[in-house]
């Protein structure tokens, strides 16, 4: 055993100085290094997308209900389980004080609130029993300073304190009429409640993550139509669904690097390979068993890929705390330390199997040399099946890709190259044999490089296959990442509203928009709503079972909001959110009954919508024609851009209209931008990691190229090639080859950003017509520039040196 | 030397190679038997394509005959499969080959503890150095065959061949891709060494004049012995 080792050691060494462990070494560095450092990365992203959820809910899970609930048994419950519980019950209700109304989004709380998220306030923050805590706009509203009194119904309480930051403020609309915080205890004393009063009650927990799974699977099945579940991830899908975006985008970006690095491993160690066929055969000859050739080649290969594999983690680990250091420097985002143990085991794995697939399969090729080749040189080796060699880089690009990605994308990718790749083989030989034609037009030497291109015809294969498959990759990420920064980049520019106004009534709406005008700020859209519950799709009526998917189970357990515009022919005719659509599996045509209040209307599908939900401006699921809607209770509501110094116009609002309820939206915009900022630079760091590793495979073909050129070279420059002609010859080669790759390149690249733009980003599909022209002209110029630095090497051999 | 007495090292009968072409079988060597005994010297003569190479490949354990029987050092090499054949290599012969079939990137010194790390030899740097001092390489240790010239290649090549203390050493065309002076030397170093370790040499050669050398000269024609 310590003969191998001792083997393997001198032939990591024998290795290093021969140039191949140079390069499975970047590879490993650079395809492990960035999964490592998206690894960690995404850990600790969606660690904070957890922390940061839990707090917007001020817990890890909630039941919301229009009815009161079991508290007593779920507590129970959740204590047998060590989480913690707290009760929280809002309703609406006018509050007074000197005189003066004001409409208050009240909120009762028991002890244990919040139990995520801190509430920040200035005063007293522990209620006691007649205590209050009020929002700061309630304060000039109503005339008052902190220790005056108030009342509620018929109850007086005092007032010890003011909310700053309310941590779960975000999680209905209701709440964001001013706040007014009470004990639970205490709202028995205002006798406001009775039947039919419009409460929301919660049922909030925290614990461990085990835990509240347990807790979930037993109290789901009991839970009826009106209890609705919210987990930490589902209460900000605005913000939530960038960041799974982003970190989508990441995960491929590092995938596609991973691939690249491993191509060029995989090139590499076919060259290196063929290379020692005739050093294997001395070893052989000189009694080396097929273990010593095994402990000389593959053992070596293992020990390096597990120290570089810790290295590339290591490096991973630095880029990610650059990435966070960023976070914090710039945006003022502390984000936490990644999980480190998990992700160091995964990576290292990723190494090894790196290596295992993509190198080993062409070393095993050495041990069935035969010895015999040091007497007849000419004696071929019988090659491992093919197969088993494409069939193991398959097969760990599979295992791995499991670990990192969605299953749906990661079938996607593989469709994407597996198509790619047959077409790349196919259009490039089609070019290659029309290029063939043409060149028996032209003179010596241009038409050197056009009779290398054709005799040696998988050579030339290969190199516009991988070099356009290299381009693929480059240009696909160019284009991908300008459709991300178009549609994030300019998402919200200065003045985005940041206010929502509801709760309009028609006969207020002149009213309001004459305030508006009033005071000099422009008159926002003020869009109708009607609220009304989806009962039945095409008469029938609906089970929340048949709709699992999505959005579905929310829709269709609660009143959906609706508007109505003169947008339709029909009057019975109603547009539909595109997204609703698709998870209630509708299409046009289809029926949908809607239930407001006693009435019960039908209306058929005319179109399906697409909706920017981060519009900031008012949207709705469905939109129907006035003749359907109007008829029923409407309210109005519009969006309007409001700047922090110009806030007493709200209490103004306010004052005037006490009815109507401001949404605060500037606190969801603020982290959308940071967002969106941090995003790009990530994004511009990873294009980067992209173009070194295409520069490692670019350099890969061409170290595996230039045994043969040289060869080429030396004889035709004995034969009285003169350099230039030489030059002139290699060169039409190599702009041949870069136009053919840059033109096949940018068909596809175009094609797969146009399709993962649709299906993974939710984005719409650009096309980018200029690149289409540039891109072959890159390709030449690039591949010809490459050439040109590769025969620089070449002009002073002689035949001797061969 | 009475050869005739001693256990004969290598033994070889009715010994045959065909392979198979497109154009149907090509037969190579043909009932060939022939016994060497440990310390001789025996050059094997013939045209090109004679089958010398291939009798040397057979001899050696590189190759396997298709008819007939061999044994090398007592063991009967046609039962044994490439690894079997490996270890019989590894214990018992060396090579000096026309081409020198060093390996490129290793050095002087490398080259020839090779053999001697495979086998398993704890002081294989010291050893090596000592054969390189032996062939007159001593300030040649460090450099690399495209560093060395032809005669200083075969030179390297006959201390890895001789390091490991082998029964047998085989040479195919030792001085082929050589100058006149420096295959005298080279010729010289190569039986001064046999003697010394009493190494059993067998040469394949078309020079009459190191055959001479020789103990003993076979002929091989169109794959037959006619002269042994």
């Amino acid at each position: 055993m310590k003969r191998y080792w001792k083997l393997s050691l001198h032939f990591l060494h024998y290795q290093w100085r021969e140039g191949l462990l140079l390069t499975l070494t970047l590879s490993i560095l650079l395809g492990v290094g960035t999964l490592a450092a998206v690894n960690f990365f995404t850990s600790s992203v969606k660690q904070e997308m957890d922390n940061r959820a839990s707090e917007l809910l001020g817990a890890d899970w909630l039941i919301e209900s229009s009815q009161p609930l079991p508290y007593e048994i779920w507590d129970q419950k959740a204590q047998a389980l060590n989480l913690k519980t707290a009760h929280t019950l809002e309703f609406m209700s006018m509050v007074s004080a000197n005189n003066q109304l004001q409409l208050g989004a009240i909120k009762a709380v028991n002890a244990g609130y919040p139990l995520r998220g801190q509430l920040k306030v200035q005063g007293d923050s522990i209620l006691k029993p007649g205590e209050v805590l009020l929002a700061p706009r309630l304060l000039p509203a109503l005339n008052i300073n902190i220790g005056d009194s108030l009342e509620i119904g018929v109850a007086k309480f005092k007032v010890v304190g003011v909310i700053n930051h309310e941590p779960d403020a975000g999680l209905a609309f209701m709440a964001m009429a001013p706040r007014v915080l009470m004990n639970l205890d205490d709202v028995a004393q205002t006798q406001l409640l009775g039947f039919g009063s419009r409460v929301e009650y919660r049922f909030l927990v925290s614990g461990t993550k085990q835990a509240i799974e347990q807790f979930a699977n037993e109290i789901k099945p009991q839970l009826t139509a009106q209890q609705e579940v919210t987990d930490n991830m589902s209460s900000r899908p605005e913000l939530v669904r960038p960041i799974e975006s982003l970190l989508n985008f990441l995960s491929l970006t590092a995938l596609i690097i991973f691939l690249l690095a491993a191509l060029a491993m995989s090139l590499a160690t076919k060259t290196y390979a063929e290379k020692q066929t005739d050093s294997t055969a001395i070893l052989r000859c000189l009694g080396a068993t097929k273990a010593d050739i095994r402990a000389a080649y593959l053992s070596s290969l293992m020990l390096l890929s597990v120290v570089v594999s810790l290295i590339a983690c290591l490096i991973g680990y630095s880029v990610c705390q650059f990435f966070i250091m960023l976070a914090a420097r710039v945006w003022g985002i502390i984000l936490p330390a990644p999980n480190i143990l998990d992700t160091f085991v995964l990576s290292l794995f990723t190494g090894i199997i790196l290596v295992a697939s993509f190198a080993w399969p062409w070393l095993l090729n050495l041990q069935r040399v035969s010895p015999l080749r040091v007497l007849q040189r000419q004696l071929q080796t019988p090659m491992i099946s093919s197969y088993f060699i494409y069939g193991s880089m398959i097969i760990a690009l599979c295992v791995l890709w499991s670990f990192y990605q969605p299953f749906l994308l990661m079938i996607y990718a593989w469709g994407a190259i597996l198509i790619t790749g047959s077409c790349f083989i196919l259009l490039t030989y089609l070019f290659l044999k029309l290029v063939a034609r043409l060149g028996k037009a032209i003179k010596m030497p241009w038409r050197l490089g056009l009779m290398q291109l054709r005799h040696a015809k998988g050579s030339s294969l290969m190199q516009v296959s991988v070099f356009a498959f290299a381009l693929t990759i480059v240009f696909f990420f160019m284009l991908i990442r300008q459709d991300f920064i178009n549609m994030w980049g300019d998402k919200f520019p200065p003045q985005t509203p940041n206010y929502f106004v509801i709760n309009i009534l028609p006969g207020q709406l002149l009213d309001v928009e004459n305030f508006f005008a009033s005071n000099q700020k422009s008159v926002p859209q003020f869009n109708p709503m009607v609220r009304a519950r989806l009962a039945a799709i095409n008469d029938r009526e609906i089970n929340l079972q048949d709709y699992p998917k999505g959005d579905a189970p929310n829709m269709l357990r609660r009143d959906l909001n609706l508007s109505y515009e003169n947008i339709l022919d029909n009057k019975s005719m109603v547009s539909v959110e595109e997204k609703m659509g698709k998870d209630l599996n509708l299409k046009v045509g289809d029926t949908l009954s809607f239930q407001a209040g006693p009435e019960r209307f039908t209306v058929t599908i005319a179109e399906f919508r697409a909706v920017d939900w981060y519009s900031m401006r008012p949207n709705f699921y469905v939109i129907s024609t006035p003749s359907v809607l109007a008829h029923f209770p409407t309210t109005y509501l519009g969006s309007f851009y409001l700047a922090k110094s110009e806030e007493n116009f709200l209490n103004e609002l306010a004052k005037q209209f006490p009815n109507l309820t401001l949404l605060d939206v500037d606190q969801i915009i603020s982290d959308l931008q940071n967002l969106v900022s941090q995003a790009l630079i990530i994004i511009e760091t990873l294009f980067f990691l992209v173009c070194l590793a295409v520069c490692l495979m670019l350099w890969v073909i061409i170290r595996t190229q230039a045994d043969t050129r040289e060869y080429v070279s030396v004889i035709l420059r004995t034969l009285g090639a003169t350099k230039g002609q030489l030059l002139r010859g290699w060169l039409s080669e190599f702009a041949i080859i870069g136009l053919i790759a840059g033109f096949i390149a940018i068909i596809f690249a175009q094609i797969l950003s146009a399709l993962v733009a649709i299906f993974v980003f939710d984005m719409v599909l650009t096309i980018h017509g200029l690149a289409i022209v540039l891109a072959p002209m890159i390709g030449a110029l690039l591949y010809a520039g490459l050439g040109f630095l590769m025969l620089q090497k070449l002009e002073n051999k002689h035949v001797t040196d061969l | 030397m009475n050869a005739s007495a001693a256990t004969p090292l290598i033994q070889a009968q009715q010994l045959g190679k065909h392979i198979t072409t497109p154009e149907g079988d090509l037969l190579i060597l043909n009932h060939i038997d022939l016994n060497i005994n440990a310390g001789e010297t025996v050059a094997i003569m013939g045209r090109s394509g004679s089958g010398k190479s291939t009798l040397l490949g057979l001899l050696a354990g590189l190759d396997k005959p298709t008819t007939g029987k061999i044994s090398l050092a007592g063991k009967i090499l046609n039962d044994l499969d490439e690894d079997a054949r490996a270890r019989i290599r590894c214990a018992h012969v060396g090579f000096v080959f026309q081409q020198f079939h060093l390996l490129p990137v290793f050095t002087a010194l490398e080259n020839v503890m090779l053999p001697l790390e495979l086998k398993g030899i704890a002081n294989a740097k010291e050893q090596a150095q000592l054969w390189l001092e032996r062939v007159g390489l001593t300030n040649r240790m460090t450099h690399t065959p495209k560093q060395l010239s032809g005669g200083e290649q075969q030179r390297v090549a006959i201390a890895r061949a001789f390091a490991v203390q082998p029964s047998i050493v085989f040479a195919d065309e030792p001085t082929g891709n050589l100058d006149a002076h420096t295959s005298e030397k080279i010729v010289e170093l190569i039986f001064n060494v046999q003697r010394e370790q009493n190494t059993t040499l067998i040469l394949v050669t078309h020079d009459q004049q190191l055959a001479k050398q020789c103990m003993r000269s076979i002929l091989l024609e169109a794959g037959e012995l006619v002269k042994s």
